[in-house]
């Protein structure tokens, strides 16, 4: 398992502690709190999520281990920003996870990555010949992630 | 609060926030959280925010609050300017030279970009190009509201879109170019629309103050203020609000006769309007009620100086018996106006806004 970042399309923005990853083609965004990001920034397709966690620790003094570095595969291939064969998620899988999950929410090293989709409509734009018009788009951080984030306290700092 | 009051913490709290500059502030989570809901509908939260982020004294709940909703509408902003680039290659594939009005064009002048949230992208194309342009978006098939086009600059009617276009620029975009007005009209329309929306928002208030603060040094300030003179007297008004609010600097001939002459009354309708803001606890909520009360309040003086041809420039009484005793008469002609006439300006519009339905 060496995960691959994908590069193509995608334009990388600071946001004070997070990064910012803007998908060009799908116009998606994702917001990657520090450790998120360090596993993309590391996944160059010839590491290990052991040896990405090795290094996260040895440059940026930040707890990692394999297991949350495979978490934030999960996420970001999920998320079409990397490649990687993900092993099938079995049911022994899943009850492993959520044990990693609560031990990486304790160190507060857990990845945590907020999307936003484009939404798509039919009715696209809204046209005006001569006044302009107010009101709010309908795109919106999806329910599940919030879903997550608020039901293990987690906020997007390490 | 009285809004008067929270319309003057709104202007403390976001002075210079176009720039990296420290908070000069002190403040208490609760006076921030009585706070909150007007500096949502004043589209300031996320400029602010980095400075709310220093005060020492502020509870962590609270802060983490404000955290997620300015990160989700720095999200949105990016989105937007992705939708931003897609909208130009594929209006320019179809033959539409579009010029970007508003939205990144002004907030790149901020320190941040991404804290100036906009709600939409606004693109403007000549308005005989309309129809293939709205299909062209159409077939994006982006969120319902994200994109407002426009056939010409409403703002700048009166000059021509020839003659704007001309002196357009391009400016480097994501690998890309998007075109832009020049300093001059960007500064112009950011103004008139300031006005032409009855100065409710403050972020708006702040474009201008960034604008001014961007200029360079051989901006022309004859081609800015050209035109009706009604028009320069709120641009120069705007201008000197910016300066006396948020303490913006500005480089201009009129600058001080400008400052001396700006009416309190102004001062204190856009302090009010800002403060409305505050009654409502959702941001989406608040700025539909800034919408709908500025709408339904006949006795607005801003609306006054919008509905009649008149400039800002008069003392506090006059524009008191003009917003008495004129505007009702000027909204009651309008009304039998619009009511009487075959085919009215909300038809006129409706077709444009719905061709293939009307026809």
């Amino acid at each position: 398992m060496q995960p691959q970042k994908i590069e193509e399309g995608i334009i990388v923005r600071p946001l004070g502690a997070e990064t910012l990853l803007m998908h060009e083609p799908t116009c998606n965004v994702h917001c990657l709190n520090q450790m998120a990001y360090l596993v993309y920034l590391y996944s160059d397709g010839a590491r290990t999520p052991a040896e990405i966690a090795e290094r996260i620790v040895q440059e940026n003094g930040l707890p990692c281990t394999a297991d949350a570095v495979e978490i934030a595969i999960e996420q970001l291939v999920e998320r079409s920003l990397m490649h990687c064969p993900l092993p099938e998620l079995t049911p022994e899988r899943q009850l492993r996870r959520r044990e990693v999950l609560q031990q990486l929410a304790a160190m507060m090293a857990v990845p945590v990555i907020l999307s936003l989709s484009a939404g798509r409509s039919s009715a696209a734009c809204f046209t005006t010949n001569e006044h302009d018009t107010f009101f709010y788009p309908e795109a919106s951080v999806p329910r599940s992630v919030n879903f997550f984030v608020e039901t293990f306290d987690l906020t997007c700092e390490p | 609060m009285p809004g008067t009051r929270v319309g003057r913490a709104i202007a403390d709290l976001s002075v210079r926030c176009w720039t990296n500059s420290p908070p000069t502030f002190q403040l208490h989570s609760q006076q921030l959280r009585a706070l909150l809901p007007a500096f949502l509908s004043a589209g300031v939260l996320t400029l602010i925010q980095e400075r709310l982020e220093k005060l020492d004294n502020l509870s962590p709940q609270l802060l983490r609050r404000i955290r997620e909703h300015c990160r989700k509408q720095s999200m949105q902003c990016a989105q937007h300017e992705l939708r931003t680039k897609l909208v130009f290659q594929r209006l320019r594939a179809n033959g539409i030279e579009p010029v970007l009005i508003k939205g990144w064009s002004v907030a790149r002048h901020y320190a941040n970009p991404l804290s100036r949230f906009t709600l939409d992208v606004d693109v403007c194309v000549r308005r005989e190009q309309l129809p293939v342009a709205e299909q062209v978006i159409a077939e994006l098939g982006l969120p319902f509201g994200s994109v407002d086009l426009h056939g010409g600059i409403h703002d700048l009617a009166d000059r021509g879109w020839q003659a704007v276009f001309d002196r357009t620029t391009l400016e480097p975009f994501h690998s890309d170019q998007v075109r832009v007005l020049c300093p001059e009209e960007q500064l112009r329309l950011v103004c008139l629309h300031f006005w032409r929306h009855r100065c409710n928002r403050a972020v708006w208030l702040c474009d201008i103050a960034a604008l001014l603060e961007a200029q360079s040094s051989d901006f022309d300030w004859n081609l800015c203020l050209a035109g009706r003179r009604r028009d320069a007297d709120r641009i120069k008004a705007a201008a000197s609000l910016a300066a006396r609010l948020l303490k913006a600097r500005i480089d201009a001939p009129w600058e001080e006769a400008a400052a001396r002459k700006l009416p309190d009354w102004l001062v204190k309708s856009v302090l009010e309007s800002w403060g409305r803001g505050s009654t409502l606890d959702e941001d989406r909520l608040g700025v539909m009620w800034i919408v709908a009360s500025s709408l339904f309040n006949p006795l607005d003086p801003i609306r006054t100086v919008n509905r009649l041809p008149i400039g800002p420039y008069h003392s506090e009484r006059t524009m008191k018996w003009l917003t008495r005793l004129i505007m009702p008469a000027v909204v009651l002609i309008r009304i039998v106006r619009d009511t009487t006439a075959p085919l009215n300006r909300r038809e006129t519009a409706a077709v444009a806004l719905h061709p293939k339905v009307v026809s």
